[in-house]
């Protein structure tokens, strides 16, 4: 399997606090990673450094190498955009636009330069039916996005970050908003997503972690203590760590 | 810092202690029946108690396991109960057959004549060591326990052999010994349990290399 | 119990009061124009283009042009100059700057209409004399309320902007457009409503503003022929003859004002009618 994305002793710093402290992770491409640990531990600020969000923070420096398809995202010669455009990201309170849905979906192939309408409306339906949305949407294309429920804006979402085709997805705790029912559902799609795009999920849900994901890596205190396939991890935890977070014996 | 789940594991760990009790009582009474003293009749009334104490702590465990989603050292810990549990009830079983079995025979003499009470005997020493390991989570001593069941197989050839002399010989009981071999069988099943234990044991416990070396 | 009858009719008087004063101003205002209307007739009176009392002539039709050039080129340059501002101020501001900006703009908000007409009279004036050749003009007095209602535009739209979930912005931001773009693609449309309000309230200030007005517009009561002619605003109208008007004379003006009073009446409707759509 080849690897999608790296990190090499990636630091990163808010002013004088040391939030990531050196983190190796080298993750494989058509596969599901999650990024488990305790609140504040550096698990959604690591997910960010992977398409460059954190460059939008103030007071944000980082040391060590990121590489997306072997090449440094931080090269001179890269370009945020087009970063943003294969690597991308869905976020833990659905954030829709108040457009109508097409809009929505069309908003970041028209970022990157599509006009055509007809072009357009087939990305849009592409899009929507690879989230799982285009059923239930295709007759109200152009009413707001603001109308449907917590899981269809989550899915809706979702088809507008695959609307720019990226080859990875992040998702910062996509579910945890949602009640159970939206919460299956939206697994149930990064299951079958899964043969297509590679995907980092930062998870509060360890049941969550074992339904989906290959690999997991438990972060903890800005550190990543262990890294490894996710029933194994489980089961047989490495690091005490890891298995005194994992059977809730902290604190 | 004690957390639900320990205190509910612990719970657990005394049911399954009060049903090896039990259990090792079967045992006693088989010893002694063997050795033609009384106490037959408590074996019914014991074995109805190991099934539903056995019932109650699998359901106790399917309970934790529902509550808690529990994983790694938790998850194991639940999982080789489990496995003692069925095992302690499957001896319980054999045993109450076993009694059975004297009780139709004619002439149970045979029994010990073939060699089934040291048979019996080593069973019984070996749940007992069984048990404490599995209280102790003691993996070496589990290791010799599993390999003592060599021991209970080495006993049920030997009676075998007996019984077939007895059989060409044409001795008092040889009507019986197809009955009696039975017999024979449950002791050498009770043995086969208490090595389950002891692999639980390892299971839960042991590294890798451990568990890949079967007992 | 009881005390809490007291307070439910207190605040039931108060907002009584406000109705009442509406319908009493309107009554007032509508019971004089009617009549006056009337005498002068509708379409001498609205869309007659000599105003002259001393002939009893009063066509109001070059003030109503006048109040709706002004008004209006006002907000031609106001609103996008606020917007942009107060888009600046949210997004793109360091804070150091933004702690200086925001005290700055409340206290151009501050400043007193007549101040603002001295600013006018003193600065503006002679110098769009020198550069246009005309220093009391229709773009004399737009200038001069574009930066009147300015405050008004920058902090509605600010607060209107700054009340979005940053979620939205993060959004854009991660399907790869930058922030400049996504800015006026997601967050502008987004904060729609504040921004349309905040327009309402510049357009209700300059429509109705006078003593800036009248110190720097020339005030001829005659239909303009280009941005650099002098003309006199419905409030300009109101102010200057009101101290010795007589009669019919003054019951025109009053008229006038009712007039005014219209015009602002339809445009909260409008307004009203587009944030419903929306």
């Amino acid at each position: 399997m080849s690897e999608k994305m790296k990190t090499e002793n990636l630091h990163l710093f808010y002013g004088e606090k040391e939030a990531l402290k050196g983190i190796d992770i080298s993750i494989g491409e058509k596969q599901i990673v999650s990024l488990i640990g305790p609140s504040g531990c550096g698990k959604s600020t690591f997910l960010r450094c992977l398409n460059r969000m954190n460059d939008l923070i103030k007071d944000c420096r980082i040391e060590g190498k990121i590489y997306y398809n072997g090449l440094d995202i931080y090269a001179p010669s890269s370009d945020t955009a087009t970063l943003r455009k294969n690597v991308g990201m869905v976020f833990q309170k659905p954030n829709p636009f108040p457009f109508s849905i097409f809009e929505n979906i069309a908003y970041g192939p028209k970022t990157h330069g599509l006009r055509n309408k007809v072009k357009l409306q087939e990305t849009v339906e592409k899009a929507l039916s690879e989230a799982g949305l285009w059923d239930e949407v295709k007759d109200r294309l152009n009413s707001s996005a603001m109308g449907l429920s917590g899981g269809q804006m989550q899915r809706l979402c979702i088809a507008r970050a695959l609307a720019v085709e990226p080859d990875v997805l992040l998702l910062d705790e996509p579910t945890s908003a949602l009640d159970p029912i939206s919460t299956e559902k939206i697994e149930e799609l990064l299951l079958t997503l899964k043969d297509r795009y590679t995907i980092v999920i930062v998870t509060h849900n360890m049941q969550q972690a074992l339904r989906i994901s290959d690999m997991t890596a438990f972060f903890l205190l800005g550190e990543m203590v262990e890294y490894g396939e996710t029933t194994k991890m489980f089961y047989s935890p490495q690091d005490k760590r890891t298995e005194d977070y994992i059977t809730g014996r902290f604190g | 810092m004690k957390t639900r789940i320990d205190e509910e594991l612990d719970k657990l760990d005394l049911g399954t202690m009060s049903l090896s009790t039990l259990v090792e009582e079967a045992l006693g009474i088989i010893t002694s029946s063997l050795n033609n003293s009384y106490g037959k009749a408590r074996i019914g009334e014991i074995a109805q108690e190991i099934e539903e104490k056995g019932k109650s702590l699998e359901g106790s465990c399917i309970n934790l396991l529902l509550k808690f989603h529990p994983v790694a050292r938790d998850l194991k810990r639940i999982s080789s109960t489990l496995c003692t549990i069925r095992d302690l009830c499957r001896i319980g079983d054999n045993s109450l057959d076993f009694c059975e079995m004297l009780d139709y025979l004619s002439s149970p003499e045979i029994c010990k004549e073939i060699g089934l009470l040291d048979m019996a005997l080593n069973v019984k020493k070996m749940l007992s060591d069984a048990i404490s390991c599995f209280m102790s989570k003691d993996t070496e001593k589990a290791k010799s326990v599993e390999a003592y069941d060599d021991v209970i197989d080495k006993c049920f050839s030997e009676a075998r052999k007996k019984l077939y002399s007895v059989i060409r010989s044409g001795k008092d009981g040889y009507e019986e010994a197809a009955d009696v071999v039975i017999g024979a069988k449950y002791l050498e099943r009770m043995g086969d349990h208490a090595a389950s234990i002891a692999h639980s044991v390892i299971e839960e416990c042991g590294t890798v290399e451990d568990s890949k070396s079967e007992g | 119990m009881k005390k809490e009858g007291v307070f439910k009719f207190l605040f039931a008087a108060a907002a009584l009061f406000s109705v009442l004063a509406v319908v009493v101003i309107s009554l007032f205002l509508f019971a004089s124009a009617f009549p006056t209307i009337k005498e002068i007739g509708p379409i001498n009176f609205l869309f007659g283009k000599i105003w002259k009392p001393s002939n009893d002539i009063y066509g109001i039709f070059p003030m109503i042009v006048g109040s709706v050039y002004v008004t209006g080129i006002s907000i031609l340059i106001g609103v996008p100059l606020g917007l942009f501002t107060a888009l600046y101020m949210t997004y793109f501001a360091p804070k150091k700057l933004y702690r200086v900006m925001k005290p700055a703009v409340e206290l151009l908000a501050g400043i007193p209409s007549i101040v603002y007409g001295f600013f006018g009279l003193m600065v503006l004036v002679p110098l769009f004399r020198s550069i246009f050749g005309s220093g009391k003009s229709i773009l004399t007095a737009s200038v001069l309320l574009s930066f009147m209602i300015l405050p008004t535009i920058i902090t509605v739209s600010e607060s209107s902007l700054r009340a979005l979930d940053n979620s939205l912005l993060e959004g854009a931001l991660a399907l790869g457009d930058t922030k400049e773009k996504a800015v006026f693609r997601v967050m502008v449309p987004a904060a729609s409503s504040g921004i349309l309000s905040s327009v309402i309230l510049g357009v209700g200030r300059s429509i109705g503003e006078t003593m800036a007005v009248v110190m720097v517009a020339g005030n001829q009561p005659r239909i303009p022929g280009g941005v650099l002619d002098g003309v006199r605003t419905m409030t300009a109208n109101i102010v200057l003859e009101m101290g010795y008007a007589t009669d019919l004379h003054r019951e025109a003006l009053i008229a006038t004002g009712a007039v005014l009073f219209v015009f602002v009446l339809i445009l909260n409707l409008s307004f009203s009618l587009i944030r419903r759509k929306k």
